[in-house]
C-alpha cells in the first residue's frame, strides 16, 4: 500500500518525464511491430505463395524449343531434380491506354487446378472469389495500376508480329502475382482463360517468323531433390553442361532471388523503420537517465526523509523502478496495438507497388522476443541508474544539499552587448551535464536524417540513382533496332531535335554463364562507362568485371579466372575488377566489345545504343516520337521502368515520414529536458525577473541555450556523418545489389539539415520555455 | 511637504482559500516618500510582506490602486514589459534569502543588473559597480561564486545589485533575517548610509534593531495602517533613545 502510494505521487511529480518515455516507447513500439510483422509476413507470404503457384528451387524462362516436354524429361532424368514442372506462356510486347511498355510480358492460360492465383477485389485490400476468367478478360498485377494507370475495363493490346498481328483484352481485375507483381520488376505477367491464351497462340503461329514479334515460351519450374544440400549456383552449372537447357533459357531465377526482388521495397522500408526503432531506443535510454539523474536531485530529501520513517532502500530502489518501468510497459502494450490500424493502411498501401496483400497477423512468438528483451535492457538499465538510492544516508539527505555547486572551471564573460547570449553560454558551462542528452540526440538525429538525405540524394528526384544502381550504366534514352530497317543515324537526328545529345555508346546484354552458371553478360563498346567499385575496368579483350554479388557467389577475386560462355562460344577470361550493377539481383558480369568477339558474334542487332542528352527533361517526349516511328522495328527505353515512379514516392514519404519523426524526438527531448532545468533554474529566473528582465528576453536566452547545443550536437553528427553516412546507407542498401554508394558530400546540404535541427531545437526550447511567463517574482520571497 | 513615490489608494489583497475568503489587505490607504526609510512593522499574519508585495507591484491586488510618481499608469495595470522596464530602473530589492544567481560571480550578478538598463554606457555600469564593491567592502570577493562567500556578503551583493541601477526606491523584505547579529548590523549599518546619501527604502521587519533604523514607521495590524510614528534621521548615539520611544508606541498600539 505505502509502495502504491509513493508510486502514484512519485509519477505526478515526474508526469513530464514518464509522459515523453510513454510518448517515445510507444511510437518506438509501433514502429518496431510495423517492421518486423511486415518484414515477417512479407518473407513468409511470398515464400508461401511461391511455393503455392508453383515455383520451383529455380525456374527457367525458355523459348525458341520444338518440343518442351523433350527438355522437361531430359531435366527430370538428373539426379539433383525431383521433378520439373511447365507452365507455358506467350512472350509478347504491350501496351495499354496507348502507353506502350519498354518490357515484354508474359500471357499466362489460366488454370486453377495448377497454378491458382489469388485475385483481389476492385479496391485491392482483399481477395474476390473469382471463379475463372470470361472470354477478352485479362487480369493483371496491380503494380500495373501505379505504372501505367491501369484500371478496370481498360483495354490492353499485346502486339504479335510486325505485320500488325495483335490481340485486344479487356482489364477485367488484379491477380496476386508472387514473382513479377513487384513494380521492382519490369516483366509483368497476364492471366487470360485457357481459349484466349490459345487463339492468341494460334495469331501468332499465322505471322511468318521473320515478322513474329511475340513467341511462345514456359516457365520451368525446376525442384531440386535436397534444396538444403545443392546450391543454386551448383544445380544451375550442372543443368546446363548435362542437358540442353542452356540453349533455350531467356533466363533463370532462383527460389532465393525472386525471394529477393519480390522484397527489395519491404526491405528497405523495414529496414529504415527498424533503424528509426534503434533511434528511439538509444533516445529512450539517454531520456531515462537524464530523468533519473533530475528526479534524484529533486527527491534527494524526501528519500531522506522517506528512509527516517522506516522505509527500506530495497522498497525505495523497487518504486523507483517501477515509476520508469511502468511508462515502458504501458507503452509496448499501446504501441502494439496502435500498429493494427497502421498495419492495415500499409497493407492498402503497398499493393500497388509489392503486388502482394501483406498478411495482417502479428507475428506474435518473435514480437514477444523482442519486446521481452526490450524490456529486460530498460528495467537492467532503469535499475543500474536508479542503484543510487539505496547509498543515500537519510540525515545526509535532510541536512545536505545535493544541488551541483557550479565549479571553479573556466567561465564566459558577460558581455553587455549580449547579456542573453553571454547568459545562455554561462548556463551551459555551468551545468553541461544537464544538456549531454540533449547533444547526443542531436548528433544521433543529425547522423540519422544524413543517412536519409543521402538515400534521398541517392534515389534522385525521379529516381536516378536507384536507375543507375540497376543499370548497366547511364544513360537517359536506349534505342535497340530490332530490324535492319531502322536507320541509327536519323533516330540520332531525331533525338538532336528535341536535346543535343553530349554522348554514346553501345551495351549488349546477352545471356550466359559463368564458370557454368547462368548470368547476364553486359558488354560496353566503352567500358569506361562500367560503375566500377574496386580494381579496373575490363578495358583488355581478355579481362571481365563480375559484382559484388556474383563475386561472392562464385567465390571470385580480382586476378582470379573465370570460364565464359555466351552465344556459342567460351573462354577464359580474368577478373579485373568488382562493379557495380543490381540489375538481375546483381546476377551478371561486364566485359568490352573486344572481349565479347572472342567467345560470340558482335554484329549489329546486338547492340542497343544508349544517349546521354544535355537535356534529360525531354526523356519521355523524345521516348513518345520514337516509339511512333520505330514501335516494332526497335526496343526503345529510358532509363526508368514502370514502377519507378511509385517507388520512388514510396521512397520519398519514407523520407519525410522520418524528417517528420526526427522533428518529433527533438519535439519530446526539448520540452523533457526543459522542463527539468527550468524546474532547476526557477529560483534564477525569478531572480532576473526581479532586476528587470522580461520573460520574453529570458526565454530567447533559454532558446539560445538549447540551440548552442544543437549547434554542437549536429557539428559532431555531421562529422560523423561525412564520413559513415556513405557506409550506413552502403551497409543497408548491401543486400540488394546495390552496395557501394558513394553520394558526394554537400555542404549545404548537411548545413540545411543541422540547421533544421538547430533551427527546431531552439523554436521547441522557446516553446517548453512558456513556464517562465508564470515564474513570479514572489518565488524569492519568505511569505508570511 | 515631502515628495510622494509611491501612494496606495484604498488597496485592497483577498486571498480565496476553498471558497473561504481571507481579507490580508483591507482597503489600505498609505503613501511612500521621497528620501524616507519608511520601516513597515506588525504582528505575524498582519500582512506586511504582502503590503510589500502589493506596493513594488510584485503581487496582484484585489482591490484599490497603487500608484508610482511620474508614471501615468496605475501600478497593477502595467504590462509586464513595462512593469520589468520600472524593476530594472525605477526599483530595487534585497530579499532575506539573498536570492544572488547561483552561476554568476558577485561582480556579474550586479552588472546583469546593471547591463539590462539599455540607456547607460556598459563603462558607466562597470564604473558604478566597482564602487559599490568598494563602499559595500566586497570587491575582494567580487569573482566569487555566491555559494563560496558568507551570508554577510552575499547579502552586500544583493544590496549593491539593487543600488546599481540608482532606484527611486529600494524594497527590502527582512533583509537581516537570515544573518547573524554582526552581519545584521553590518547591512543595517550600510542601508543608513545608502539612506542618508538620498536613496529611499521601504523595509519590513519585525526586528526592533532593525526598525529603529527606519524614520518613519508604519503599524499594520489585521490587513490595516493602524499607527505611524515619524523619528528623526538616525544617529547610533540615538539608538537606545529611539528604541525606547518605539517600545512605548507599539505599546500604545497593544503589540
Amino acid at each position: 500500500m505505502a509502495l502504491k502510494i509513493r508510486l502514484l505521487a512519485d509519477l505526478k511529480r515526474q508526469k513530464g518525464s514518464i509522459t515523453g518515455i510513454f510518448l517515445l516507447v510507444f511510437f518506438a513500439a509501433v514502429s518496431l511491430t510495423v517492421a518486423v510483422t511486415v518484414f515477417h509476413n512479407s518473407g513468409a507470404y511470398i515464400e508461401q505463395e511461391m511455393e503455392r503457384v508453383g515455383y520451383g528451387t529455380f525456374t527457367a524462362w525458355v523459348s525458341g524449343y520444338t518440343d518442351i516436354t523433350d527438355i522437361q524429361s531430359e531435366i527430370q532424368g538428373q539426379d539433383m531434380v525431383s521433378r520439373v514442372e511447365v507452365q507455358p506462356l506467350i512472350f509478347s510486347g504491350y501496351s495499354i491506354n496507348g502507353i506502350h511498355s519498354d518490357n515484354e510480358g508474359q500471357l499466362i492460360p489460366y488454370g486453377p487446378e495448377q497454378y491458382d492465383y489469388h485475385f483481389f477485389a476492385d479496391s485491392l485490400d482483399a481477395y474476390a472469389d473469382i471463379q475463372g476468367i470470361e472470354s477478352g478478360e485479362i487480369y493483371l498485377s496491380p503494380s500495373m495500376a501505379e505504372g501505367f494507370g491501369a484500371s478496370i475495363g481498360d483495354e490492353i493490346q499485346f502486339m504479335l508480329g510486325r505485320n500488325g498481328a495483335k490481340q485486344f483484352f479487356k482489364v477485367a481485375g488484379f491477380f496476386e502475382d508472387p514473382f513479377m507483381g513487384s513494380s521492382m520488376i519490369d516483366m509483368k505477367s497476364f492471366l487470360v482463360n485457357r481459349e484466349d491464351y490459345e487463339e492468341t497462340l494460334q495469331v501468332l503461329n499465322t505471322v511468318s517468323e521473320f515478322n513474329r514479334i511475340g513467341r511462345e515460351g514456359a516457365m520451368l519450374h525446376i525442384h531440386a531433390k535436397d534444396p538444403e544440400e545443392v546450391s543454386m549456383t551448383e544445380l544451375n552449372r550442372a543443368l546446363n553442361n548435362a542437358t540442353r537447357l542452356g540453349m533455350y533459357s531467356e533466363m533463370t531465377y532462383s527460389e532465393e532471388t525472386i525471394h529477393g526482388f519480390m522484397l527489395v521495397l519491404q526491405n528497405i522500408e523495414t529496414g529504415f523503420l527498424i533503424g528509426f526503432s534503434v533511434l528511439l531506443l538509444v533516445v529512450i535510454l539517454i531520456v531515462i537517465q537524464n530523468g533519473i539523474r533530475n528526479a534524484m536531485i529533486q527527491e534527494y530529501k524526501d528519500i531522506g526523509i522517506l528512509k527516517t520513517i522506516g522505509c527500506t532502500s530495497f522498497s525505495i530502489w523497487m518504486g523507483k523502478i517501477l515509476e520508469y518501468c511502468l511508462p515502458v510497459f504501458i507503452g509496448i502494450i499501446t504501441g502494439v496495438l496502435a500498429a493494427l490500424p497502421i498495419l492495415r493502411a500499409v497493407k492498402g498501401l503497398t499493393v500497388t507497388s509489392t503486388g502482394v496483400l501483406i498478411p495482417l497477423g502479428l507475428p506474435s512468438g518473435i514480437l514477444c522476443v523482442i519486446f521481452l528483451a526490450l524490456i529486460g535492457l530498460l528495467m537492467l538499465f532503469v535499475a543500474r541508474q536508479t542503484r543510487e538510492v539505496t547509498d543515500i544516508r537519510p540525515i545526509q539527505a535532510i541536512l545536505g544539499r545535493i544541488n551541483e555547486m557550479p565549479g571553479n572551471r573556466k567561465r564566459n564573460n558577460i558581455y553587455p552587448e549580449c547579456v542573453g547570449l553571454s547568459l545562455a553560454c554561462r548556463q551551459l558551462l555551468t551545468g553541461w551535464k544537464r544538456y549531454m542528452g540533449v547533444f547526443l540526440i542531436m548528433s544521433i538525429l543529425t547522423v540519422f536524417l544524413s543517412v536519409v538525405d543521402k538515400m534521398s540524394d541517392w534515389v534522385g528526384r525521379n529516381g536516378e540513382g536507384l536507375m543507375n544502381a540497376f543499370s548497366v550504366a547511364e544513360h537517359d534514352l536506349g534505342v535497340q533496332p530490332m530490324s535492319s530497317d531502322v536507320d541509327m543515324q536519323e533516330v540520332a537526328e531525331l533525338i538532336g531535335s528535341y536535346s543535343a545529345i553530349t554522348d554514346t555508346y553501345r551495351l549488349a546484354m546477352r545471356s550466359g554463364t559463368v564458370n557454368g552458371t547462368d548470368l547476364t553478360v553486359n558488354v560496353l563498346d566503352e567500358p569506361e562507362w562500367f560503375h566500377v567499385i574496386s580494381g579496373n575496368t575490363a578495358a583488355d579483350e581478355n579481362d571481365v568485371l563480375v559484382t559484388e554479388t556474383v563475386a561472392q557467389d562464385l567465390g571470385l577475386d580480382i586476378g582470379d579466372e573465370v570460364t565464359v560462355s555466351s552465344g556459342g562460344g567460351t573462354a577464359v577470361y580474368t577478373v579485373r575488377g568488382i562493379y557495380e550493377c543490381a540489375n538481375e539481383m546483381g546476377a551478371n558480369v561486364g566485359m568490352s566489345i573486344a572481349g565479347y568477339a572472342r567467345i560470340a558474334d558482335t554484329g549489329a542487332s546486338i547492340w542497343c545504343t544508349h544517349y546521354i542528352l544535355e537535356d534529360s527533361s525531354r526523356n519521355d517526349i523524345i521516348m513518345e516520337e520514337l516509339m511512333a516511328r520505330y514501335r516494332v522495328s526497335a526496343d526503345i527505353h529510358t532509363n526508368s521502368w514502370s514502377g519507378l515512379d511509385g517507388i520512388v514516392r514510396t521512397l520519398h514519404i519514407l523520407i519525410f515520414f522520418m524528417y517528420a519523426i526526427a522533428l518529433f524526438i527533438i519535439g519530446i527531448v526539448i520540452v523533457l529536458s526543459g522542463s527539468k532545468v527550468l524546474g532547476f533554474e526557477q529560483k534564477n529566473l525569478a531572480i532576473y525577473k526581479s532586476i528587470g528582465y522580461t520573460s520574453g528576453a529570458l526565454r530567447v536566452s533559454f532558446g539560445i541555450r538549447y540551440g548552442m547545443v544543437a549547434i554542437v550536437g549536429t557539428a559532431l553528427g555531421t562529422v560523423i556523418s561525412a564520413f559513415a553516412a556513405d557506409s550506413l546507407l552502403s551497409a543497408l542498401l548491401g543486400n540488394f545489389g546495390i552496395g557501394d554508394i558513394h553520394v558526394a558530400v554537400r555542404i549545404g546540404q548537411m548545413a540545411w539539415t543541422a540547421g533544421i535541427i538547430i533551427l527546431f531545437v531552439f523554436l521547441f526550447a522557446v516553446l517548453a520555455s512558456g513556464k517562465i511567463r508564470h515564474i513570479s517574482v514572489k518565488e524569492l520571497l519568505q511569505g508570511e | 511637504m515631502q515628495e510622494s513615490i509611491l501612494s496606495a489608494e484604498n488597496l485592497s489583497k483577498v486571498f480565496k482559500v476553498q471558497e473561504k475568503e481571507s481579507i490580508v489587505l483591507d482597503q489600505i490607504n498609505v503613501e511612500i516618500y521621497r528620501n524616507d526609510f519608511t520601516v513597515i512593522m506588525g504582528p505575524s499574519g498582519a500582512g506586511k510582506s504582502t503590503l510589500l508585495y502589493a506596493l513594488s507591484g510584485m503581487d496582484s491586488i484585489s482591490g484599490g490602486s497603487v500608484k508610482l510618481s511620474g508614471s501615468a499608469k496605475e501600478l497593477h495595470r502595467m504590462s509586464e514589459k513595462e512593469m520589468a522596464a520600472i524593476r530594472s530602473e525605477r526599483f530595487g530589492f534585497v530579499f532575506q534569502q539573498m536570492n544572488l544567481v547561483s552561476n554568476l560571480t558577485i561582480e556579474e550578478n550586479v552588472l546583469v543588473a546593471g547591463y539590462n538598463k539599455k540607456e547607460k554606457k556598459p563603462s558607466d555600469i562597470k564604473a558604478r559597480a566597482d564602487s559599490l564593491l568598494q563602499q559595500l567592502s566586497i570587491e575582494r570577493i567580487r569573482d566569487q561564486l555566491p555559494g563560496q562567500v558568507s551570508g554577510g556578503e552575499a547579502q552586500r551583493a544583493a544590496i549593491a545589485r539593487a543600488l546599481i541601477n540608482e532606484p527611486d526606491i529600494l524594497f527590502a523584505d527582512e533583509p537581516t533575517g537570515s544573518l547573524n547579529r554582526a552581519n545584521t548590523m553590518n547591512i543595517l549599518d550600510i542601508l543608513n548610509v545608502v539612506h542618508a546619501n538620498g536613496q529611499s527604502i521601504l523595509m519590513v521587519t519585525h526586528d526592533m534593531k532593525a526598525a529603529i533604523r527606519g524614520n518613519r514607521i508604519l503599524y499594520l495590524s489585521d490587513g490595516k495602517v493602524t499607527g505611524e510614528l515619524k523619528l528623526p534621521k538616525y544617529r547610533k548615539q540615538d539608538e537606545m533613545s529611539r528604541e525606547e520611544q518605539i517600545s512605548v508606541w507599539l505599546k500604545e498600539l497593544e503589540w
